[in-house]
């Protein structure tokens, strides 16, 4: 008796776990659409010729496959050396926050000072603030940039304005590095924040013993903290390219037109809906024979140039897309 | 005896010394940077919120107005409080919560054990990769909503659910709810990347043994989740509603921020560093004030 009943109880457990697990495969698969839709429309829309969109024949699968709005996405970008630029710029700052991040946050980790709570509180005033509220001013700052006040300074003596000592940083990739290098950059203080986490919790004894083979501060941090941190050096690296990558406010007030890196490009290309005249000159390139629908042919441009704009994050996603959960997972924000 | 004790003082009170100097030397890159490229344009964007701004050639120039550029978004548009303010201002209320039980929901699932968890995992992360400015707007403005009336409506807009709830006869109020929330699924789950991972990261801190000592003690799922689970990540939960809130107000998809930039974009510095600033003062009051909230009923562990 005992052992039916035992039995019973088996098979409806492993009934209700196929029960779960079905309904989570459902959930999963509803919720994964609603992420993977836009890319699947985009990719549909890109090797779709552009006379087929208002087609309600033609869902999802297009009746013939083209380049076209690739290739014309590919000039209204100026795609090969925007993508340059915009590489140089997203690994420098990069690679300048991995490093300026890790020092500023084994600062705040390991250090007892008077001023860390205050100095710490302001770190996350940083992360609060909207970008909105200082880039105009930034702006301002960059176009005559004074070198923290020495500009001032000489003014000061020799009485000219202070512009006449000033550098115009507009248009370079300074506007990026610098902030980088200081540790103001984009979302710097989140970055300070997870190496914080992490240095604190490194055991002493490793520092202690770096001390006892007669290590200094400085010395113990690039000799045995900084070759533990790899794995948070990691995540910053990854999420300071995507974030450098999407940044498209400051980058559009910072670069002039053909200047701007990718992002930009591609919102500018975008908003080639709201105003005619951008499209035009790419429909006049030839690309667009016979479509006599401005709309239609910004509408491929625009689907075009996001792809463009995707792929490479995604390249990097997909080889590094372990990193980007475990580095968050282990480095963890935790309490 | 006295006398050691004092010099261990001294050489104790030395060390102190240079510890505190190396923690400011380490952290003085930030602090050049907090003071020249942060304090500073954050006070000038100050003066601007109170002057009339203007560009001329030899630099920006600005006179003193007082509360005019707060008062006069409100004043020369009657439809700017309940169009812009009252949205921008108030969007973060079903945002972070619902991207908080939404990513709660997900990372309590991806916990789960199955088949192809890397690959969901991934997937629930792709967001934060991809979901940026650029790719929202044209996909939203440009794409989404001139194709959905053609194809997979039931699933984004709420026309489908708003006909469904209609025909069931529920009140006005509680459909306009379901279908605001039916609307921002797109949103929400777009939204939700970072905290799916930060609440993962939380659940796998929860040793196995609790959930095993309460099953022992015949406790149910609903139980396990309440008094085990819940509990064990509110200082997670923290985290999650503080970061949900400061994304929600600084989110290129909040209304008043995108008013602010276009506001800019027409050379309206003035205006657009007055709203600035009410927006960001209104986030920190919630911030203080959800962090102080919330705080009081996070459970820590001492572990130590």
């Amino acid at each position: 008796m005992m052992k039916i009943m035992r039995l019973k109880k088996k098979k409806a457990m492993k009934a209700a776990r196929l029960a779960w697990s079905v309904v989570r495969f459902l959930l999963f698969f509803i919720i994964g659409f609603v992420i993977i839709y836009p890319l699947l429309q985009i990719i549909s829309k890109v090797f779709m010729p552009v006379e087929q969109y208002s087609d309600p024949s033609v869902i999802w699968i297009p009746k013939s496959l083209t380049l076209t709005n690739l290739k014309a996405a590919m000039i209204g970008l100026d795609f090969w050396p925007t993508l340059g630029r915009t590489t140089v710029l997203c690994l420098g700052c990069a690679i300048i926050q991995v490093i300026m991040c890790a020092i500023v946050g084994y600062g705040f980790a390991r250090f007892r000072f008077k001023l860390r709570g205050l100095f710490f509180g302001l770190v996350v005033v940083t992360i609060v603030v909207p970008t909105q509220l200082i880039f105009i001013p930034l702006m301002v700052q960059y176009r005559y940039f004074d070198f923290f006040g020495i500009s001032h300074l000489i003014a000061l003596f020799t009485g000219e304005s202070y512009t006449h000592y000033a550098k115009n940083l507009i248009n370079s990739n300074a506007t990026f590095f610098l902030p980088a290098l200081f540790c103001v950059g984009v979302r710097s203080g989140l970055f300070i924040y997870i190496y914080r986490q992490f240095f604190r919790n490194v055991p002493k004894e490793l520092e202690e013993a770096a001390k006892i083979d007669g290590c200094g501060p400085w010395k113990t941090f690039v000799r045995v903290m900084m070759p533990n941190a790899k794995s948070s050096a990691l995540t910053v690296f990854l999420f300071s390219i995507v974030w450098h990558w999407n940044e498209t406010m400051m980058a559009n007030s910072f670069f002039s037109t053909g200047n701007k890196p990718l992002a930009v490009a591609v919102q500018t290309l975008a908003d080639a809906f709201k105003s005619e005249n951008l499209i035009a000159s790419i429909v006049n390139s030839g690309l667009y024979e016979g479509v006599g629908r401005n709309l239609q042919a910004a509408r491929g441009i625009a689907y075009g140039a996001v792809l463009l704009f995707l792929i490479p994050p995604m390249i990097l996603y997909i080889f590094t897309q372990r990193f980007f959960v475990e580095g968050v997972e282990s480095t963890g924000i935790k309490g | 005896m006295a006398k050691t004790s004092e010099n261990r003082k001294k050489g104790k009170n030395r060390l102190r010394r240079k510890e505190a100097m190396y923690g400011y030397l380490f952290t003085l890159p930030w602090l050049i940077g907090f003071l020249a490229l942060f304090l500073r344009p954050l006070i000038t964007s100050l003066k601007f919120a109170f002057s009339n701004v203007a560009f001329t050639p030899d630099g920006v120039k600005t006179t003193f107005v007082g509360w005019e550029n707060f008062i006069s978004p409100f004043r020369d548009n009657i439809h700017f409080m309940s169009q812009y303010f009252v949205p921008g201002v108030s969007s973060f209320w079903y945002e972070a919560s619902l991207v908080c039980i939404f990513s709660l929901f997900i990372a309590i699932l991806l916990n789960q054990k199955f088949r192809g968890r890397t690959f969901a995992r991934a997937m629930f992360f792709l967001p934060v990769i991809i979901a940026s400015g650029v790719v929202i707007q044209v996909l939203r403005y440009n794409g989404l909503d001139t194709d959905l009336e053609t194809e997979n409506s039931f699933v984004f807009s709420s026309d489908g659910l708003a006909i469904l709830l209609r025909s069931i006869g529920f009140p006005e109020k509680i459909r306009t709810v379901f279908e605001q929330i039916s609307n921002r699924i797109f949103d929400i789950v777009w939204m939700s990347g970072i905290q799916i991972i930060l609440y993962l990261s939380g659940l796998q801190s929860i040793p196995q043994s609790e959930y095993e000592a309460a099953q022992i003690e015949g406790a149910t799922a609903w139980e396990c989740f309440w008094k085990i689970t819940w509990v064990r990540v509110s200082p997670m939960t923290l985290v999650v509603v503080i970061y949900s809130i400061i994304d929600s107000f600084t989110n290129v998809s909040n209304i008043l921020i995108q008013w602010t930039y276009e506001k800019y974009v027409n050379n309206d510095l003035g205006v657009s560093s007055a709203m600035g600033w009410l927006l960001c003062s209104i986030a920190f009051v919630v911030l203080i004030v959800a962090g102080g909230l919330i705080s009081r009923h996070v459970f820590y562990v001492n572990e130590d």
